[in-house]
């Protein structure tokens, strides 16, 4: 049995793993500069030392891609174990009011700050890292919010937790919607084209601020993924089983904050991507969430990479969100799955 | 369970990869082995920057460089697309332009492409796209103050060797604000006049000296009304409030793409009993569109057509 599951997982994972060298390729050769294949490869290689060529790749590509693949491997992670530590299908981070809090505080930041961290021109690494900076502390903020607010009588109640997510995360979408209506166009722009969720400003800073926490907390994730299977139990079995329910249940949410924090800080509110990559990765190697976690996080990396290849080619010089396109794109294939899933009688 | 061990060495490869690449990517920046003789130094808005001699390909990545370039005649290598396309109300003067995409998200590659020996960015970019743009060609933030609108026309004559046609739409602009002011000033003294701009359906004012306001209050000396002065940002303004400022005059801004969700927003606001009874409505004073809804308003292009216009409709 256990033979059987792992031969699975490693056949998934490695048609995944194409899939995800797939759209690199595909992502990494298009573009409005043209180069040809043997630029690109020279370029990427270190055997060319033309500085538009340099530019391109190091500066214009390859950012948007391991953005891409940290945001989706992040939300992929996070999206398993919300759905996982909260017993529904239905969950996504989005329920932990981290978007919501990321696009007030990003508001905020558009609306009082901006101008003054311009004005006062401070450094440039900073000043690139104001805007995330800004996006996690508020996401974490509220997050801990409704964390807290679902921690009852020493127990962490999970129909709180959804409920309180809705609530908060309309709220604070309610805040920012009022302050955004005070800006000017430009201002506007900036944040609406935040909300639907981008990595058109890719760069290396934002890829080192965000890697450690990705690799910490995913690391910390994956190692606990198999109390998820536990947690699919009744609460009492759970306990009786000696695992410490709450305490567990904590430690995966919070870092699945952090997680998720940190993704969307960088890209905006990319949503779906949290929803659908768990339910990909299930239908390929099944339930046990030690090995679906991994191969959801390598489906979140494949969504989000392919669909910025979209996003950035198909109105090319104009750019459409990669958020809208991983809906465009997500949304057709999740009601397949469904309506493949329900044909075979669940 | 050697996931450490796993993790650990993918750690370290994943590491070491994007190092290299950073490295890769600053050497590039640093190595711009141009033409160091041909340079040339230029101070815009208390700011220097080293630009080559010959400035013949521009890339005008801001609206406001982009009507500049039009009043000036000047045909930049590359502009922004407003949906995807050239803004009509520039099409007469920049048709053919290339496009390097939309005002937030301008592509790189594209301007890349066009080999720029300057770019006219916005002081609104965000710090990572100037960066990003800086890397490409020197980017000078192009104003979009109102205030500042003559330092911009400056800078573009002096880019395309054009400095006396930007001195003398400037001179002109100053003369017909004069013979304006002597021809409507007096008359207008005691009434209000208001500029209104309609965006996702609801009616927005502006403070004293942003949007076509400065043309109206700060170069005609129009009188400036309570609520313009009380708005320290774009303010929605409500039907009874404007109903209670009741404006004598007023010009409405109205962008179909800004009410894409309330495409009849035009018609329902005069259709409205409340708006009947303000004075501008009564008297049929009210101007609808009085210049292109998308022109930036603190530009040369939109100073020089909002006063034409604007002179035109309150003698009346």
């Amino acid at each position: 049995m256990q033979h059987k599951l792992g031969l699975k997982l490693v056949r998934s994972g490695l048609i995944i793993l194409a899939f995800l060298l797939l759209a690199i390729y595909l992502h990494i050769t298009s573009g409005s500069y043209t180069m040809t294949l043997r630029e690109i490869f020279r370029t990427l290689f270190g055997l060319n030392d033309d500085r538009k060529l340099e530019l391109v790749i190091f500066q214009f590509r390859l950012p948007r891609i391991v953005i891409g693949a940290l945001v989706g491997a992040g939300l992929g992670i996070a999206g398993a174990v919300m759905q996982g530590v909260t017993r529904n299908g239905l969950a996504d981070p989005g329920i932990l009011g981290i978007n919501a809090g990321a696009g007030t505080a990003i508001v905020v930041y558009i609306f009082f700050f901006q101008e003054m961290i311009q004005s006062e021109s401070i450094g440039g690494w900073l000043a690139v890292l104001m805007m995330p900076i800004f996006g996690f502390i508020g996401g974490l903020l509220v997050a801990l919010l409704i964390f807290v607010f679902s921690w009852r009588q020493d127990t962490l109640d999970m129909q709180r937790l959804i409920l309180t997510g809705i609530a908060l995360g309309t709220g604070f979408g309610a805040l920012s919607l009022y302050i955004s209506l005070k800006m000017n166009a430009n201002d506007f722009e900036m944040a609406a084209v935040w909300t639907s969720g981008s990595i058109y400003n890719a760069n290396w800073i934002y890829i080192y601020a965000m890697l450690p926490w990705i690799i910490c907390l995913g690391a910390l994730l994956y190692r606990k993924s198999y109390l998820l299977n536990y947690f699919q139990l009744h609460d009492n079995s759970v306990r009786s089983l000696g695992i410490r329910n709450e305490k567990e249940k904590a430690i995966l949410l919070l870092a699945s904050i952090g997680l998720v924090s940190a993704c969307v800080s960088v890209s905006g509110g990319i949503a779906f991507v949290g929803l659908i990559a768990p339910h990909i990765s299930r239908r390929l190697v099944g339930n046990d969430y030690r090995y679906s976690m991994p191969i959801s996080a390598l489906t979140g990396m494949v969504l989000l990479v392919f669909c910025d290849y979209i996003a950035k080619t198909v109105f090319a010089p104009a750019e459409l969100a990669v958020g809208i396109a991983v809906s465009i794109i997500g949304v057709p294939y999740f009601l397949y799955l469904l309506a493949r899933a329900n044909r075979g009688g669940g | 369970m050697n996931w450490k061990k796993v993790s650990g060495i993918g750690l370290a490869a994943f590491l070491s990869f994007s190092l290299a690449a950073c490295g890769n990517g600053e050497d590039t920046t640093a190595g711009s082995e141009a033409s160091n003789k041909h340079e040339q130094q230029l101070t815009y808005l208390d700011k220097a920057y080293t630009l080559p001699t010959e400035t013949d390909t521009i890339v005008a990545a801001s609206l406001e460089s982009m009507e500049d370039a039009a009043v000036l005649g000047v045909e930049p290598a590359g502009a922004l697309s407003v949906g995807g396309e050239t803004p009509a109300y520039l099409e007469g003067n920049l048709a053919g332009v290339e496009l390097i995409g939309e005002k937030m998200q301008p592509n790189y590659e594209t301007i890349l492409t066009l080999e720029p020996d300057v770019i006219l960015g916005s002081s609104k970019f965000p710090e990572d796209v100037r960066k990003s743009l800086n890397d490409i060609a020197m980017t000078i933030p192009y104003s979009h103050i109102a205030e500042n609108w003559e330092e911009n026309l400056e800078l573009l004559g002096s880019l395309t060797g054009k400095e006396e046609e930007a001195a003398e739409l400037i001179a002109d602009y100053h003369a017909d604000t004069e013979s304006a002011k002597a021809e409507i000033g007096e008359k207008l003294q005691d009434k209000k006049i208001l500029v209104v701009r309609i965006r996702s359906g609801s009616l927005y004012i502006y403070p004293e000296n942003v949007y076509l306001n400065s043309v109206l209050y700060g170069d005609l000396g129009l009188p400036v009304p309570e609520v313009v002065t009380a708005a320290k940002a774009q303010e929605e303004i409500s039907m009874e409030k404007l109903a209670d400022v009741n404006p004598d005059y007023l010009f409405l801004q109205f962008e179909t793409t800004e009410n894409a969700e309330n495409a009849s927003a035009l018609e329902d606001l005069q259709a409205n009993d409340i708006f009947k009874t303000t004075n501008a409505a009564k008297n049929d004073h009210v101007f609808i569109n009085a210049i292109d809804p998308l022109a930036q308003g603190g530009t040369a292009w939109s100073k020089t057509k909002f006063l034409k216009a604007a002179t035109e409709k309150l003698a009346e």
